[in-house]
This record gives structure tokens, C-alpha cells and sequence, in this order.
């Protein structure tokens, strides 16, 4: 009884500690130390594979399941969201404007997200980016775990292919705070099964999980959105975190939550220089 | 004699009061009840620290349930299941205020 009384003061106490204290080390990220340890940690970990190719993602390190992908490339299942998605993004508005006012290139702009918005201290990335444009123009709106928005996502994806990603630095004391937040979201053990994104895309990396080899993180955003067979949709990156945590025993974060915005920011920043080439097909 | 008859009386009321009521202990509806709010607060900062696991809810959810169909034995253990979970959750998200900085890779190369 003493001891379950002490534990639990012990956790109120740290609890306080938890809610008014963020870590002191976030402030301490710096970035392109991060990048240049990322990638040197997996040139060492696969020799054989070039840094370039880590943009296939598991693709870049497992043969077999590389030669699988490369057959399925043939007729991919994302071709109709691409496809529906080039049709949404014409669509005009409501006030005969589109989404070409709010997106150069005709939405070949993938690469830039997400960015840290210096005025609205948060990152953007290109799903809340798409929302903000219909907004702007009157429309209400789409849900980020509906089809029409990971539609839209995969033909913009297919536009930017190619084209590498060129996350900005962070620039201010807000930017550098929202890659640190990411960076400690990706690095914190969550859940029952007590893992961190670490555990599988570091520390156990290349292993197989049952039949799945655990992906290295750089080239982890290059590819998105995704059609997944277990999912029998296309969808996107935040799907795939609220997933992983929902793997491990944690409760999900919302998709576009700032849990996720940050963790993506901090995943593209390291991808930087990758070739974007999505929409992709996974397992 | 009669006062040892009085006084047994007396003594045997008492004792099947206190049978019928022991003081100090809850019925078993008041501590499923009791162990239900304790187990809900401790999920909550859990939550409220972004470490909340699933199971957690999953078993709050059984502990209400069972509670609802006045099945008081098994609400109560759902309840105590639940805030286990939800203390080690709340020990994890401690132990991590430090834990998770070790884990990303250092560069060991100079920068150029």
C-alpha cells in the first residue's frame, strides 16, 4: 500500500514536471547535423545501397520485395486517384477560381512542404496547404482522412516527381522548436509495446518484423501519398504515423494534428535532396 | 445473569450490524464506481502528456460497461486493469523526458 502510494506521488510529481517543462535539449536541434547523421548512419548500415535510392524506400534495401514493386509499377493502383485527383484539381471553384491560383506550377510544388509559416507559427504542410486554398476561396473544407483530399495529394504528388525535396531550413527560435518537437516525437518510446520510431527505422532497421523489413527513414517522405493494400485506398503519411502508433499500442494523434505536422517536417528536412516519386504502392 | 444475557444481546446487535455494514468498507458499487474515477484520471494525464495507450480506454470502456449491467465484481477489475495500465503509461512518458535524446544517430564524420 505504501509502495503504490509512493509510486504514485513519484508519477504526479513527474507529471507536473511532463506538463510545465518541455525537454531543454529540443532547443539544442540543429538540423543539417541531424541530415548528415541520418545519412551517414545508413551508408554504413547498407553499403550497397546509394544514398539516392533510399527514395524507394524499403524498396532501396530489399531485392525481393524491389522486384515485386517494380512488376506491380507496371498497372499501379494509384493511377485512378491520380487520375481523379488531376480532374478535382481543374474543377473549378465556386467563384471560377481553382486551385492553380493558389499552387504554381500546376501543383508541381510538392517539394516545398511542408514549410514552418513564420506569421502562423506552425507548420504547413501540403494537405492543411490544399484546405487553406479552398478556404480562401469560399469552399468548405475536406476531411484529412477522406479520399477526396488523398486524391488531390497523389496528383500533386505525381506532378512533383522528380523534382528533389528543398525543405527550408528552420529559420527561427518557432521553426528550430517544430523540428525539435518532431525530432523528439520520432525518438520517444509510445505505447504498450513501448517503441519510438527509432526502435524500428534505427535501431532495428532492415530487420523483418514477422514478414515486413523495417524501411530506413530517410527517403520515408518521398513517396506519399501512398496506395496500400492493406488499406485498399490511397492515403497519406499521417494515416501511416497514426498507424504505426496504433502498431506499438499507443493511442493515434489526429491526422494534421501538430503531433504529426512537426514529425513530418522533421522527416522531409532530413530527406532533403531525395527525388520526390510518389504516389507509390506499398503492402 | 441478567446482566450477562442484556449484555450478549447487546453484543450480538452489534455484530450483525456490523456484518450488514462494516465501517469503513464501500459497497462493491461504490469502489467499481471509485476505482473507475481514479482509473479515468490517471488516463487523462496520461492523455493530456501524449502517452495514452489504447488498451487503456479499451479497458475503461469494459469497466463502464460492466458497471452499467451492475456487475460490480468485473467492473471493478476492469477498472484496476485499466489504471495499471494508464500508471505505466504515465511512467513511460517520465521516463522518456530524457530517454528519447539518446536515440537518434550522432555523426561521427566532421561536417564539411
Amino acid at each position: 500500500m505504501l509502495r503504490t502510494t509512493l509510486l504514485a506521488a513519484l508519477l504526479a510529481g513527474s507529471l507536473g514536471v511532463i506538463l510545465a517543462h518541455p525537454a531543454s535539449a529540443q532547443a539544442t536541434a540543429d538540423p543539417e547535423t541531424d541530415r548528415r547523421a541520418l545519412r551517414e548512419f545508413y551508408a554504413n548500415r547498407f553499403p550497397q545501397v546509394d544514398l539516392a535510392d533510399h527514395k524507394d524506400g524499403v524498396y532501396a534495401i530489399d531485392a525481393g520485395a524491389r522486384e515485386q514493386w517494380l512488376e506491380m509499377e507496371d498497372f499501379p493502383p494509384y493511377e485512378i486517384a491520380v487520375d481523379e485527383g488531376a480532374e478535382l484539381f481543374a474543377a473549378p471553384f465556386a467563384n471560377g477560381q481553382g486551385y492553380d491560383h493558389c499552387f504554381a506550377d500546376d501543383g508541381a510544388v510538392k517539394q516545398n512542404y511542408p514549410y514552418f509559416d513564420e506569421q502562423r507559427g506552425e507548420v504547413i504542410t501540403l494537405e492543411l496547404a490544399i484546405n487553406d486554398c479552398r478556404s480562401a476561396h469560399g469552399e468548405a473544407p475536406l476531411p484529412y482522412d477522406g479520399q477526396e483530399l488523398a486524391t488531390l495529394a497523389a496528383y500533386m504528388a505525381f506532378a512533383s516527381r522528380g523534382n528533389p525535396v528543398a525543405v527550408d531550413a528552420p529559420a527561427s527560435d518557432a521553426a528550430r522548436a517544430a523540428y525539435a518537437a518532431g525530432k523528439r516525437f520520432y525518438s520517444t518510446r509510445r505505447g504498450q509495446l513501448n517503441f519510438a520510431c527509432t526502435s524500428c527505422h534505427i535501431q532495428l532497421v532492415g530487420n523483418r518484423l514477422r514478414a515486413e523489413r523495417l524501411s530506413a527513414s530517410l527517403g520515408h517522405v518521398t513517396h506519399w501519398p501512398v496506395y496500400r493494400f492493406k488499406w485498399e485506398e490511397v492515403g497519406g503519411l499521417h494515416k501511416r504515423f497514426a498507424e504505426c502508433n496504433s502498431q506499438v499500442g499507443a493511442e493515434p494523434f489526429p491526422e494534421q494534428s501538430d503531433e504529426y505536422r512537426n514529425l513530418e517536417y522533421f522527416l522531409s528536412y532530413l530527406s532533403n535532396g531525395l527525388e520526390l516519386n510518389g504516389p507509390a504502392t506499398r503492402k | 445473569m441478567k446482566i450477562s444475557k442484556t449484555l450478549a444481546a447487546a453484543l450480538l446487535l452489534g455484530l450483525v450490524a456490523g456484518c450488514d455494514a462494516p465501517q469503513g468498507q464501500q459497497s462493491p458499487s461504490a469502489s467499481a464506481q471509485q476505482a473507475i474515477e481514479q482509473a479515468d484520471a490517471s488516463y487523462q494525464q496520461s492523455s493530456a502528456a501524449g502517452h495514452a495507450w489504447s488498451q487503456t480506454k479499451v479497458r475503461l470502456q469494459a469497466a463502464r460497461a460492466a458497471f452499467a449491467a451492475e456487475d460490480y465484481d468485473a467492473a471493478l477489475a476492469e477498472a484496476e486493469r485499466a489504471r495499471a495500465l494508464a500508471d505505466a503509461s504515465l511512467a513511460q512518458a517520465q521516463a522518456e523526458q530524457t530517454a528519447w535524446q539518446d536515440r537518434f544517430p550522432v555523426a561521427r564524420s566532421p561536417s564539411k
